[in-house]
């Protein structure tokens, strides 16, 4: 039949356009992705008096009746059936143009890692937490005697710098790390850098994730003991509990790249936890939970298995032990902290850990300041350098 | 809605086209009519009305010349009336606010304030019902008196936001009377497949590239710019704007022969070129021919003498720049392209004649990719600064670093994709396989056509980048 090959591409071409929307409504997925590990878009009835009404403002873009239609499809896109395996697909296709960095993150043998460069104006932003965080330090020392330090801690992009690709200009965290700490002369620093390059063959980053694996962690308890005035307890003496071993973590949802061996989560325990109580009071913004663990296990069947260690990211929690001592500790973190605060736990009686991400109100209402002997910085070199909400504590004990 | 959109390909698409089989043919210029209204208010649900209101005028003023047939002085009145109202809508929204912005300059406080968004594709609608009063009142068409047809012919949805700029001679016959058949259909989906090929897998990769480097330009960073920076930028979307443009005509053209209609021509390998003035014929051809018909034989062509020749081509060249963009960087940019034309009319061309045509090849690359940072960079002080860095001027100094290293890394097989695919060595290769062997051709276009589709179904549904360049004209 001289037509046979029109006639094929007619009829695959037609059932492809009909075919995949008609599963598309038939298989609606649920809202929340897992492995993308964020909320689908949803999409709000046509608002046509809106559109009217914000028509002659200056901001074409920002025209409300648009948001049916742009809202439509991306929320088409979102539950486009199969939606996880042509995300597969067109990173493929990427990796297959020799493209190195896909959404932000490399792929290097058998480890993810996120991209950090330099943003334009980094040193200005910088500046201005600096600003606000030293003056809040010098604050607590003068009125409430308290002393405070910083731990900035590196991502895996400056460990394992020599992996990258080359020519791939990835920041340099080491140096910005050094620029924080001479700029901070009421607040001590905490060098974790050489720890952890020296244990950079050890299990010490997630490969599918952006955190530090426990044992990092412990690197960064390590090299803080000794300025908190606390005795570490050795490496050898924990025991180490394979929790998961089927973690994929955010680089992971990132690249949906299922070729890298996903993560072990481990939790350290000393043989002399079992005797000793704890209190885990978690405000999350909403209500306030009590647990007498500082892990979460239930994360562990869940997607983000990182939560398992103290949850997700709460405004406020409180650690309350039975410790031999008086000493309490007000921490100011990122999730990096959450991995090491159960190692310190056992060494403060008290522990406040803030976000101030989630934290709009003067703290000073939420936290009695004058409790606090000590206080600690622990965030990501990158976040701590982009994030805009430490600037919040300019106006703290002022 | 644009063609490069899920909700078009696998909503609009396919119930438009099971509707548009299914319904009598009588009905289907009807479906046409009401399918471009949809399309065109998915991204316009205000503007569309400025749409209805200029087809409406043309018609009825078409009406006019018909019923008038014999007093040249109301059909001349009617005509007249119809350039007048298309121009001033083109004026009011595409050129209100440059103009009176100047005029606040030169007042030098202000007397006006025109801030209206642009209508997508107003462009390219007020020159295509423009084209058919013109030639109404020049006889060369008969009059549309079916006012859906009418209709139908200029807001059909594949060619009413972004052309080609299809005259109503062009589709007169077809409006009226039209087989679908399954030649058609089949060379449609490929063409079709083909064009959002183009700019899905090539434009929008390549324009991730352009896009970094225009926004380091725009922020002034040039001091962390090397000169290869500079030129694989600019080089990156002197591909990305083919590759989107064409690839937008050819969903159009795909898309028409689908439904039955044969669209005319907007692109033929215009990077093959071996002068400005071919460049200009194998580029954006219905404007080009537009512009011909209308503004340059009407001034009498190259009849009335070298020097009338010249003056013509420079108004053309200028409308030209202007039709781009309401913006001094565009009209700056015809002069340019006008002066090229001008010198090759007068001189240049007797010596691209003698060279060797990979040399008059390389000329008009040259010339072409210096014309960008024109088009493209909104102020003379970003053009300078621009085309300075591809010179060797200012940057960080050096004329290769990491940066453009780590580019030429992450783009070098798409560069090489693109190369080779705005070239006729793909059409090349597949004539001579046919000769020998036109059922290979013919059964593996089948695996070809459907991989393209299916990888940019990928490409979408992940979709971050996504523009379409034309449609701010």
């Amino acid at each position: 039949m001289k037509n046979l090959h029109k006639k094929i591409l007619f009829v695959l071409f037609t059932a492809l356009i009909i075919g995949l929307p008609a599963a598309t409504f038939m298989f609606m997925p649920p809202l929340f992705s897992e492995n993308e590990n964020r909320y689908l878009a949803t999409f709000s009835a046509p608002d046509f008096s809106g559109y009217l009404r914000n028509f002659f403002n200056k901001t074409p873009n920002n025209i409300k009746g648009k948001q049916f239609m742009n809202g439509f499809d991306s929320w088409f896109a979102d539950r486009f059936v199969l939606r996880e395996d042509w995300i597969i697909l067109q990173n493929e296709l990427e990796m297959l143009q020799g493209k190195t960095e896909i959404n932000g993150v490399f792929v290097v043998g058998d480890r993810m890692i996120q991209s950090w460069r330099e943003e334009a104006e980094l040193i200005q932003n910088v500046d201005l937490t600096l600003r606000a965080v030293d003056g809040f330090a010098k604050r607590m020392g003068d009125i409430y005697g308290a002393e405070s330090h910083i731990m900035l801690v590196p991502t895996a992009a400056e460990i394992y710098k020599e992996l990258l690709p080359p020519n791939s200009q990835p920041g340099n965290q080491d140096a910005l790390i050094r620029y924080c700490y001479d700029n901070l002369a009421h607040l001590t620093s905490i060098g974790v850098m050489t720890y952890l390059s020296e244990n950079s063959d050890r299990y010490i980053y997630y490969r599918t994730d952006h955190h530090w694996t426990t044992h990092g962690s412990y690197l960064g308890y390590f090299a803080a003991a000794q300025k908190l005035g606390i005795t570490p307890h050795d490496f050898g003496r924990f025991n180490v509990e394979h929790a998961s071993s089927d973690f994929r973590g955010t680089l992971f949802s990132k690249t949906l790249n299922f070729r890298v061996t996903p993560d072990i989560i481990q939790f350290f325990s000393l043989a002399s936890d079992n005797d000793r109580e704890l209190l885990l009071r978690v405000n999350n913004g909403a209500e306030i939970i009590e647990r007498d663990s500082l892990y979460f296990r239930e994360f562990l069947d869940k997607k983000d298995k990182y939560a398992a260690f103290m949850g997700l990211n709460s405004p406020i929690m409180e650690v309350i032990t039975d410790a031999p001592t008086q000493k309490s500790l007000l921490i100011f973190k990122d999730s990096f902290a959450h991995s090491m605060i159960p190692f310190l736990a056992s060494h403060y009686s008290h522990i406040t850990v803030l976000d101030m991400r989630y934290i709009n109100t003067d703290i000073a209402e939420l936290v009695e300041l004058q409790n606090y002997s000590q206080i600690l910085f622990v965030y990501s070199v990158d976040n701590f350098a982009e994030d805009r909400n430490l600037r919040k504590l300019e106006r703290v004990g002022g | 809605m644009v063609f490069s959109n899920l909700t078009f390909l696998f909503l609009f698409l396919p119930l438009f086209f099971l509707t548009y089989l299914a319904a009598p043919k009588f009905l289907r210029n009807t479906l046409l009519f009401i399918g471009g209204i949809i399309f065109y208010a998915w991204g316009e649900p205000f503007y569309v009305f400025v749409l209805l209101i200029s087809v409406l005028f043309d018609y009825l003023l078409g009406m006019a010349m018909h019923k008038y047939d014999n007093n040249p002085k109301l059909r001349k009145a009617a005509l007249i009336t119809s350039i007048i109202m298309n121009l001033s809508l083109l004026g009011l929204f595409k050129y209100g606010g440059f103009i009176a912005e100047n005029i606040n300059l030169i007042a030098g406080r202000e007397l006006f304030n025109i801030d209206l968004p642009l209508p997508i594709g107003i462009s390219f609608y007020t020159f295509q019902t423009l084209s058919y009063t013109i030639d109404l009142y020049r006889r060369r068409i008969t009059v549309q008196k079916n006012p859906i047809n009418f209709a139908a012919f200029v807001t059909m949805f594949p060619q009413v936001v972004a052309g080609p700029i299809v005259r109503y001679e062009d589709v007169a016959l077809e409006l009226d009377k039209r087989e679908i058949t399954l030649e058609m259909v089949y060379e449609g989906i490929c063409r079709f497949v083909m064009g959002l090929g183009k700019k899905v897998l090539i434009a929008n990769n390549i324009g991730i590239l352009w896009s970094s480097v225009k926004g380091m330009a725009i922020a002034g960073e040039y001091s962390h710019m090397s000169t290869a920076t500079a030129w694989l930028g600019i080089i990156a979307f002197t591909f990305q704007i083919y590759f989107d443009f064409s690839g937008y005509s050819d969903m159009a053209i795909g898309l028409g022969k689908i439904i039955g209609f044969k669209f005319p021509e907007n692109f033929n390998y215009p990077y093959s070129s071996l002068s400005i003035s071919e460049f200009w014929r194998r580029w954006h051809i219905t404007l080009g021919n537009w512009f011909k018909s209308y503004v340059y034989f009407p001034m009498g062509g190259s009849r009335r003498g070298k020097l009338r020749t010249l003056i013509n081509l420079g108004v053309v060249w200028l409308l030209t720049g202007i039709w781009h963009g309401a913006n001094w960087n565009f009209i700056l940019w015809g002069v340019f392209m006008g002066v090229l034309v001008i010198s090759e009319k007068l001189f240049l061309g007797k010596i691209l004649d003698k060279l060797p045509w990979f040399l008059s090849n390389i000329y008009v690359m040259v010339m072409v990719i210096f014309m960008w940072p024109i088009f493209e960079l909104p102020t003379l002080s970003h053009i300078a600064s621009y085309i300075g860095l591809m010179l060797g001027i200012g940057g960080n100094g050096l004329f290769l670093d990491q940066q453009a290293a780590y580019m030429i890394l992450n783009y070098g097989v798409m560069f090489t994709i693109c190369i080779v695919a705005c070239s006729e060595l793909p059409k090349t290769v597949a004539q001579a396989i046919r000769r020998r062997c036109p059922a290979l051709v013919d059964y593996g276009t089948i695996p070809v056509i459907l991989a393209i589709f299916i990888g940019c179904t990928a490409y979408l549904v992940n979709a971050g980048y996504n523009p379409f360049l034309y449609f701010n004209f």
